[in-house]
């Protein structure tokens, strides 16, 4: 594969997803204490109605840098994120608590997920425009085995479902939507809930670039990665691009959501493998920052001898 | 409290210069390993050392009967966590890259022996392929009464939606869970699969002739030091199984 293929196959991940010719860029609530405090009551009222965390009045609410965190009874929290709303729950139990009896296939655990998802009327928390689609199934498992070879039967500890918003039918990529992992007993071990809450106005309607051009961005990065002026064909194991909304992250504020193309590229190197997700604007104007290449090193002294005498010293 | 240290690589120029490999640079390297530092340090714990770049030596984690220096870094703290391209060799060691031959360009774990005479309790490897299902017995020789070695048993994502991993496994840390649920939970944003995982040792009781007592192994019972209960070093000789606890999506 070379550098043109690479971006024929980008491109071509897109080609059977319907992308729009414009697409509206939808304003975000920018949520204030009161209103973040008021989801997070919502999301544990939720929780205890359906006995799925341990009842307590209010809990032991406390403030961290970027989040607050609700103490409840039997070692359970629940968090809600500042900058966007997002919510979770952990139940508390240690890893391997509560396994499953029997292995199960992911048809049924996936069924056991959306059973409990429907319960929970997850969807609600989508919006009015929005909806939720289940994506995919995690599971947890453990083995072990003695000095001498012999391993032990594998056993199943967790099931957990990932759910994708979509709003408008284009999907809000990033972190998973909803996940909610289920023990074995069926309780709830874990729930976050990433969907930001619309402000119900639309800043823009803008025109969607054709995936070719945001697929030559990508392919850009990545050379300038690997120091090439090239993406070397041979490099390249498995590449997807994928069309949709883009949400930054849980700790970021984000006035908008607004189109992008997301690429997922695996590289096989002679000393290793290299996974890589790299997302680009899919609209000529540049509503939303896109860190390409993340921060920098905040410890700034470097490591001289001196600095490793010093170390030693002490 | 814990002591913490903290390696992170995201340029491998010189690595590629000198064609020891083609890995390209990291994208959120700085975002991770400055996250996890800012949680944990905000938390009262003791950074003992954050090295990046080519700042970061393979010898800081080899044994020092190896030709190593780990006695005086990954093996004087409680925690280390490190960001690098990863892999494993046939026999199930796991293999980490350097941007700087001081002394090898790439770490073998063969050559460590975490927990001996230190300090070690908790290994985070932020890194592809390192912990691989079918050989992950490889890994047992670094447990020298070190606890929980933490990595991927396959891909592990560097970009936009897992920038935020060192954050989430630093305040799952301080929020009292479990070092394995901290790891699995943490670097998981739940849309790729970044394939975590976390290998222990267990004595005899714990492996209790292969129907394990999970309820007694570090994975279940490890927390760092100042939010909850840590179980005790078990050397070499106590040593009856290996267990590993993996996500798959």
């Amino acid at each position: 594969m070379s550098d043109h293929t690479l971006l024929h196959k980008l491109a071509g991940a897109c080609a059977d997803a319907r992308i729009p010719g414009q697409a509206d860029i939808l304003l975000l609530q920018m949520p204030t204490q009161e209103q973040l405090h008021a989801r997070a009551r919502r999301f544990v009222a939720l929780l205890t109605e359906h006995g799925d965390c341990p009842h307590a009045n209010d809990g032991a609410w406390q403030q961290r840098d970027d989040h607050t965190v609700i103490h409840l009874p039997d070692g359970a929290r629940a968090m809600v994120y500042h900058a966007s709303g997002a919510l979770r729950y952990v139940s508390g139990l240690g890893p391997t608590d509560a396994s499953f009896e029997h292995d199960a296939e992911r048809a049924v655990l996936q069924r056991l997920v959306e059973e409990r998802a429907r319960k929970l009327t997850l969807s609600d928390w989508a919006g009015p425009n929005g909806e939720l689609r289940f994506e995919r199934l995690f599971r947890t498992l453990g083995q072990g085995a003695d000095p001498g070879g012999k391993t032990s039967p594998t056993t199943l500890f967790r099931a957990l479902g990932a759910w994708r918003q979509y709003t408008g039918g284009i999907p809000v990529l990033g972190a998973a939507s909803v996940a909610l992992r289920l023990t074995g007993d069926g309780r709830l071990d874990a729930l976050s809930v990433r969907m930001r809450p619309a402000n119900g106005e639309v800043l823009d309607r803008a025109a969607i670039i054709e995936p070719q051009a945001g697929a030559r961005q990508i392919v850009a990065q990545l050379a300038t990665l690997l120091g090439q002026k090239e993406v070397p064909g041979d490099l390249v194991e498995s590449a997807t691009l994928q069309f949709g909304y883009l949400d930054l992250g849980k700790r970021k504020s984000q006035r908008v959501l607004a189109p992008g193309y997301v690429a997922q590229i695996v590289l096989r190197h002679k000393t290793g493998r290299q996974a890589c997700v790299l997302a680009v604007r899919a609209t000529e104007r540049a509503y939303l920052d896109l860190p390409v290449y993340g921060s920098g090193i905040v410890a700034g002294h470097g490591r001289t001898e001196i600095a490793r005498c010093e170390r030693a010293i002490r | 409290m814990a002591r913490f240290g903290v390696e992170a690589i995201r340029y491998f120029s010189h690595a590629r210069a000198a064609h020891v490999s083609t890995a390209g640079d990291l994208t959120y390297t700085f975002n991770r390993s400055n996250g996890l530092d800012n949680k944990l340090r905000g938390a009262g714990h003791t950074r003992a050392f954050y090295w990046a770049n080519t700042d970061v030596w393979e010898t800081d984690i080899r044994d020092s009967d190896q030709g190593g220096d780990d006695r005086h870094w990954v093996d004087d703290v409680d925690l280390f966590w490190i960001e690098t391209h990863g892999n494993h060799d046939e026999a199930g060691h796991a293999v980490l890259l350097y941007d700087t031959p001081a002394t090898e360009w790439l770490a073998n774990s063969a050559h460590w022996q975490l927990g001996e005479d230190w300090n070690n309790e908790w290994v985070m490897a932020y890194s592809c392929d390192t912990a691989a299902l079918p050989t992950v017995t490889g890994l047992w020789n670094i447990f020298a009464r070190m606890h929980i070695y933490c990595g991927a048993w396959d891909l592990m994502w560097d970009g936009i939606t897992t920038d935020e991993c060192g954050e989430d496994v630093g305040d799952n840390l301080v929020h009292g869970d479990t070092v394995a649920h901290a790891w699995h939970d943490g670097v998981s944003d739940w849309w790729v699969d970044n394939h975590p995982i976390t290998v222990c040792v267990g004595d005899a009781a714990t492996w209790n002739d292969g129907a394990i007592r999970w309820n007694l192994s570090a994975i279940n019972r490890d927390h760092l030091w100042g939010h909850g209960t840590v179980t005790a070093d078990l050397a070499p000789a106590q040593q009856a199984c290996l267990l590993w606890y993996w996500t798959e999506g």
